[in-house]
């Protein structure tokens, strides 16, 4: 992403946390905060969205005014690929657990998130998905007895 | 009881097989997690909050301050070896410590940051051991002005330290406040911004929140970074023996890096990162030979790894003796204590003074643990510091699934960290503060009560506020902060117009 594409990435992105600042600042005033003698439930979320509609316009600002912030990493094609394969993968972990169990999902989604990282060969990351399905199964389950889905093995 | 009792009765409590694993694991792990580079010890400790539940307050209390005071020794062996900061702590290590290992003396850095770590490490814990009760108990007389004052000065120092984004921080304030407002409201049970969401009822849980913003991601930036693999010098245990005279250089910046620390640490903010570098700017500033810093000076290790070890200790007196964290790891202890019904602040030392001691022993135990670790294990660790991201990230991963699945075993809690670790991608990407946002959430529920505990008894008005001494020095101190931030800012944005 070149910078003139990130400092628009950048001003959406406060213009959508701008966004949630107005919903917090509605919604409170829905919910009523009475007096300042008599404060209710919506006060304290009133001065939270104040916060964020009163500093957010400054920040987008300032990010205009220096031309966008440098970040640590840059968002190319290639890691939005690997990000929504990572975030695909954490959500299969969830949908596919109370049918199929705890070591088959944590096998699967090793397997998956290593080759997505670049883990050569199949050996390794078969070797890893066992390893670590079933350590952290004796582990979580049996030693620290957290009562794990057992799906398919149950 | 007399504190030297109660410490002593503090050691007999932790000589349980439960206390003495926890204290061995803490610091092991968070030695692990501060060589490795890319795992911080909030995102770490955050990952052990689900576990330590079941294990009873002191036991998870210790594991997590292990993992906070490990990980700061930790951060040193990779700064030293590879010049790459496995911790942010331990970034200025880099410069000198480096430059040693190039001229064959890292053995001799590592050693000598792993003593220092120990003797401000302890100075750090007898600072505690004596200044939490006492603040703990001038704390006595606060009432909700006092709190609502005090932690109105403690978030607007926190803004002033956000470095070059205070503006943001501000929003990430804000962004926090909010989220603890979702869910019941506490004075008078209001449902608020739920959605008519049975998972929102009960508010937005902390755990599912920090894994996901520290935890996922971390797990999220690694993943879309190239791996550069690192050359790492290999050293012996015989390589370790510093020479007399790094020896005798060595004993003073310990001693000044630890009492900075101790102070820094007391102040809201990243204190464990601001010291390193106050540090190194003292020692530079004193030595007769300046000029040789960023040449392989063991005054600019020492120095800034002690005042890393001693500012953690420093942050745990606000959080201990007035329940108020000043930190991002201090915020996740808060969590961890609240988790146990231990509330900590004034009350601490008198309704639960078996916590506040067996964790006193515990880490004089788990400093002396430290050592015996950092010095002839450097070279395991140095090895698995080098282990790949493809093999480390799928068992972090799993280890953030199962954490905040057990919590409660709700998937829906897994699905707002995996949200909350998209979010902190971009925030992250935008260089929002995440700090700010974990300490708003945490302290948010105890500012509204107090908020509106002083707002009804002071009739609607702050300026009564003003008759009370303590009240009226935190607000004046606030006001004061704040105008000199708004000039600061104001100043250089006069300048950059004139250039």
């Amino acid at each position: 992403m070149n910078s003139r594409w990130a400092l628009v990435g950048e001003v959406l992105f406060g213009c959508l946390i701008l966004a949630f600042g107005i919903v917090a600042l509605t919604g409170s005033v829905q919910l009523g905060f009475a007096s300042l003698s008599q404060p209710r439930a919506g006060l304290f979320p009133f001065f939270a969205g104040l916060m964020i509609v009163i500093a957010s316009p400054i920040a987008i600002v300032n990010s205009i005014i220096s031309g966008g912030n440098e970040s640590e990493f840059v968002l190319k094609k290639d890691a939005f690929r690997t990000l929504a394969g990572m975030i695909a993968v954490f959500a299969g972990w969830i949908v596919a657990m109370p049918t199929l169990g705890y070591v088959v999902v944590t096998f699967a989604a090793v397997l998956a998130l290593a080759k997505l990282l670049g883990l050569e060969g199949w050996l390794k990351p078969l070797a890893l998905s066992v390893a670590t399905s079933l350590a952290t199964y004796v582990l979580f389950d049996r030693l620290l007895y957290l009562d794990l889905p057992r799906g398919l093995l149950g | 009881m007399d504190a030297t009792d109660q410490l002593l009765q503090g050691f007999l409590n932790l000589l349980t097989v439960k206390n003495l694993l926890a204290c061995f694991i803490g610091s092991f792990v968070g030695t692990i997690v501060g060589v490795l580079p890319g795992v911080g010890p909030a995102a770490t400790m955050t990952f052990m909050l689900p576990f330590t539940v079941g294990m009873g307050p002191e036991t998870g209390l210790i594991i997590l301050t292990g993992v906070w005071f490990g990980s700061q020794y930790g951060g040193s062996t990779t700064s030293i070896l590879v010049n790459i900061p496995g911790e942010a702590a331990s970034v200025i290590s880099c410069i000198d410590g480096y430059q040693m290992t190039k001229q064959g003396r890292g053995g001799a850095a590592l050693a000598m940051a792993a003593i220092g770590s120990f003797v401000a490490g302890t100075i750090g814990i007898v600072g505690l051991q004596f200044c939490a009760p006492f603040l703990g108990a001038a704390a006595l007389s606060f009432g909700p002005a006092e709190y609502l004052t005090f932690m109105l000065l403690a978030f607007i120092l926190l803004l002033g330290l956000a470095g070059e984004t205070p503006i943001k921080g501000m929003v990430m304030f804000g962004l926090g406040f909010w989220i603890s407002g979702i869910g019941l409201s506490p004075l008078d049970g209001v449902p608020r911004f739920s959605l008519g969401s049975e998972g929102l009822i009960s508010g937005i849980e902390f755990v599912p929140l920090a894994v996901g913003l520290f935890g996922v991601t971390e797990i999220l930036v690694v993943s879309i970074q190239t791996y550069v693999p690192p050359i790492m010098a290999k050293v012996r245990l015989r390589d370790l023996y510093p020479n007399r005279d790094e020896a005798r250089r060595s004993v003073a910046p310990a001693l000044r890096g630890s009492v900075i620390g101790f102070f820094m640490g007391l102040l809201p903010g990243p204190s464990t990162i601001l010291s390193t570098f106050l540090s190194y700017s003292v020692e530079k500033r004193i030595s007769k030979t300046p000029e040789r810093f960023g040449k392989g000076m063991i005054e600019g290790v020492v120095g800034p790894e002690s005042a890393n070890n001693s500012a953690v200790m420093g942050s745990m007196i606000p959080l201990l003796a007035l329940g108020i964290p000043f930190a991002a790891p201090s915020a996740i202890m808060l969590a961890g204590l609240r988790m146990h019904n231990v509330l900590p602040g004034p009350l601490l030392f008198t309704d639960a003074p078996q916590v506040f001691w067996t964790f006193i022993a515990a880490m004089y135990l788990g400093n002396f643990i430290l050592l015996l670790l950092n010095l002839p294990l450097v070279g395991l660790f140095a090895r698995i510091a080098m282990t790949r991201p493809a093999i480390l990230m799928p068992f972090v991963s799993i280890v953030c699934l199962v954490g905040t699945y057990s919590m409660r075993n709700s998937f829906f809690d897994v699905w707002v960290m995996i949200v909350s670790g998209v979010v902190g991608l971009l925030f992250r990407r935008w260089k929002f503060p995440v700090a700010p946002l974990i300490i708003s959430v945490v302290l948010g529920p105890m500012l509204e009560v107090n908020l509106r505990k002083t707002l009804v008894m002071f009739d609607g008005s702050l300026l009564p506020v003003f008759g009370r001494p303590l009240a009226a020095v935190f607000l004046t101190a606030a006001v004061m902060v704040a105008g000199a931030m708004v000039w600061r800012a104001a100043r250089a944005w006069a300048l950059r117009r004139s250039a």
